[in-house]
C-alpha cells in the first residue's frame, strides 16, 4: 500500500494537540504497517484520520496517490471500504455475534440476508467462533469479542484493515489467541495498519514501523532498523523501557 | 470491629422502630376499614355508572398513552435536532408543561384554547363545531405526558455510550442508521421502567378531567357517593379500580424488561 501524509495536524483544543505537522510516506511494498510509541503520542488519532473516522485540522492524506476527500458523503463511502477494530466495546451488546456481522453486510453493503448469513457464518468459522454465533457479546470472553469484531471488520473484504491496540484490554492468554488471528490475516496478504504495545509482535509482523511520540513521527523504518538501530535516542529509551520486563 | 458492630446494632434498632411504626399504621388502616359499618346496598344502584366511568378512564388512558408516545418521540427528535431553533422550541414547551400544574393546563386548554379553536374554525370554514370534553381531555393529557415522556426518551438515548456511535460509524452506518439499529433498540430497554411509571401516572392523572366534566371513574364515583350518602363503599372500589389498571402496567413492563435483557 502507499500512504502519504502531508503537514497533517489534529488539534482538539489549544491545549490538546494530538498531531502536529506530521509528514511521512510508506514504502510501496508495505503490506503491514505498525504504529508504536508512548501512550498519548497520537497513534489512535492518526489511525482515525487515515481511516476517515475523523477529519484533520489541517493537512492532506493520500491513499495510493488519491487524496482523501473530507466531505461527509465521500468520507463515509471511504470508511465503508475499510475495516476497523478498537481496543474494546466494538460490538453492539443487543445483537448476537452473527447479527453484529450481518448488520453492516445487509444495511451498508446491500447484501441479501441469505448471502450475508453465508458470509458471516464463514467468517465466524474462520476465527474459531462457529459455536458462538448465537451468543450476545455479554456471553463472550474479551478475546472472543475481539475475534467477532475482527470477523465483522473482515466480512466485506476491506481494502484496508485498521486495528487500534486490539489486544490492550485482554489478559495474556486472550492476547495470544487474538494475535494469532491477526498474524494469520497478515500472512494472508491483507493490508493492515495497527497500533500496539506488543513489541515482539510488532517486530515479527510489520513490514514497516512508524514511531509516534508527542504528536510527531520520530521515525518510519523497517522493524530491523527500529528495534536494532533506532535513529532517535528517544526511541531507544522507549524501547529499552518497554522491553526491559 | 467494635465500632462497626455497635453501628450495625444501632441500625437494627432503628429498623425495628421503622418496622413497628409501619405495622402500627397498617393496623390503624385495617382497623378503620374493618370497624366500619358497611352499607353496600346504598351504592348498588350506581354500580353500573361507576363501571362505565372505569371503562372511560381505561379508554382515555389508552388513547392518551398512544398519542403521548408519538408526541413524545417527535419532541425527543426535536430536542436532538441539529437546528437550534427546533431544540429551543422543544425545550421551551417541555419546561412550560413541567413547570405548571396539570389542573391549570386542563382548565386553560378547555376554556381558552378549545373555545378559541372552535371560533377560528367557525370564522375560517363557517362550520360550527363543539369539541367534546372527552377529546379535549385526551389531547391535554397527551400533551402533558408527552413532555415528561420525551425527557425519559432523551435520557435513554443519551445514556447509550459514545463507543456505540464510534462502532456504528466505523462499520459505515449513517447517523440515521445508528439511531435506528444501534441506539434506539438499546435505549428502549433502558426507558421501559420509567415509561411504565409515567403511564401509571397518566391513568391516575386522568381523574383530574372531572373538572371539565369528563365522565370518568373519579367523577362517576363522586356522583355515586354524593347521591347515596355512602362514602367508603364508593372510595374503596375507586382505589381498587385504579390499581387494577396500574398494577398490570408495572408487571408488563417488568416482563418486557426481562425479555430485552442482554447486559450482564
Ligand atoms: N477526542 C479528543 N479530544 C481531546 N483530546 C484528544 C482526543 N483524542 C485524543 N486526544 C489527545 O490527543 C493526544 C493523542 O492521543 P491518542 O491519539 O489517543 O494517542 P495514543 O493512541 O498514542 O495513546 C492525547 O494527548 C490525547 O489526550
Ligand atoms: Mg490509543
Amino acid at each position: 500500500m502507499n500512504i502519504e501524509v502531508r503537514d497533517l495536524s489534529k488539534i482538539y483544543a489549544p491545549s490538546s494537540v494530538a498531531l502536529q505537522d506530521v509528514n511521512f510516506a510508506t514504502a510501496a511494498d508495505t503490506q503491514v504497517l505498525v504504529f508504536i510509541g508512548p501512550s498519548g503520542g497520537g497513534k489512535s488519532t492518526l489511525l482515525r484520520l487515515l481511516g476517515g473516522l475523523e477529519s484533520p485540522t489541517t493537512g492532506e492524506i493520500f491513499h495510493d496517490h488519491t487524496q482523501l476527500d473530507q466531505r461527509t458523503a465521500p468520507l463515509r463511502s471511504f470508511r465503508q471500504k475499510n475495516g476497523f477494530l478498537f481496543q474494546q466495546f466494538n460490538l453492539f451488546p443487543h445483537l448476537t455475534a452473527l447479527e453484529n456481522i450481518l448488520l453492516p453486510l445487509v444495511e451498508v453493503h446491500g447484501q441479501t440476508s441469505a448471502n450475508a448469513e453465508k458470509t458471516a457464518l464463514a467468517g465466524l468459522d474462520r476465527f474459531g467462533l462457529a459455536d458462538h454465533s448465537e451468543k450476545r457479546p455479554g456471553e463472550l470472553s474479551g478475546g472472543q469479542q475481539q475475534r467477532v469484531g475482527l470477523a465483522r471488520a473482515m466480512a466485506h473484504e476491506p481494502e484496508l484493515l485498521i486495528l487500534d491496540e486490539p489486544t490492550s484490554a485482554l489478559d495474556p492468554e486472550m492476547k495470544a489467541e487474538v494475535l494469532e488471528v491477526i498474524e494469520e490475516l497478515c500472512e494472508s496478504g491483507q493490508r493492515i495498519i495497527f497500533s500496539t504495545h506488543e513489541m515482539g509482535f510488532a517486530k515479527a509482523a510489520a513490514d514497516e514501523v512508524l514511531f509516534l511520540a508527542e504528536g510527531t513521527v520520530l521515525a518510519t523504518a523497517t522493524p530491523k532498523e527500529i528495534f536494532e538501530n533506532p535513529s532517535d535516542p528517544r526511541i531507544a529509551t522507549f524501547l529499552e523501557r518497554v522491553m526491559k520486563w | 470491629m467494635n465500632g462497626s458492630s455497635s453501628t450495625s446494632s444501632k441500625f437494627a434498632f432503628v429498623s425495628w422502630i421503622v418496622g413497628f411504626s409501619i405495622l402500627g399504621f397498617l393496623y390503624f388502616l385495617f382497623w378503620t376499614l374493618a370497624s366500619h359499618d358497611y352499607n353496600w346496598k346504598a351504592i348498588q344502584p350506581y354500580q353500573s355508572n361507576m363501571l362505565k366511568g372505569w371503562g372511560m378512564t381505561l379508554l382515555i388512558s389508552a388513547i392518551a398513552a398512544g398519542i403521548s408516545i408519538l408526541l413524545g418521540a417527535i419532541l425527543t427528535a426535536a430536542q436532538l435536532a441539529s437546528v437550534k431553533m427546533t431544540r429551543l422550541l422543544a425545550r421551551g414547551y417541555i419546561e412550560l408543561i413541567r413547570g405548571t400544574p396539570l389542573i391549570t393546563q386542563i382548565v386553560i386548554g378547555y376554556y381558552v384554547f378549545s373555545v378559541a379553536l372552535e371560533e377560528k374554525i367557525l370564522i375560517l370554514f363557517s362550520v360550527r363545531v363543539e369539541f367534546a370534553p372527552f377529546w379535549v381531555g385526551i389531547v391535554i393529557l397527551s400533551a402533558f405526558s408527552a413532555a415528561y415522556l420525551s425527557e425519559i426518551f432523551r435520557g435513554g438515548i443519551e445514556s447509550i455510550g459514545k463507543t456505540q456511535w464510534e462502532s456504528g460509524r466505523a462499520i459505515g452506518l449513517s447517523d440515521f442508521q445508528i439511531y435506528r439499529f444501534v441506539v434506539i433498540p438499546q435505549a428502549i430497554r433502558r426507558v421501559l421502567p420509567a415509561s411504565a411509571g409515567l403511564f401509571a401516572d397518566l391513568v391516575k392523572n386522568s381523574s383530574l378531567l372531572y373538572i371539565i366534566a369528563v365522565h370518568e371513574f373519579f367523577m362517576q364515583t363522586r356522583g355515586a357517593v354524593a347521591n347515596s350518602y355512602a362514602s367508603i363503599e364508593g372510595y374503596i372500589p375507586l382505589a381498587i379500580g385504579y390499581l387494577i389498571i396500574t398494577l398490570p402496567i408495572s408487571l408488563i413492563s417488568r416482563k418486557l424488561e426481562a425479555r430485552f435483557k442482554y447486559e450482564h
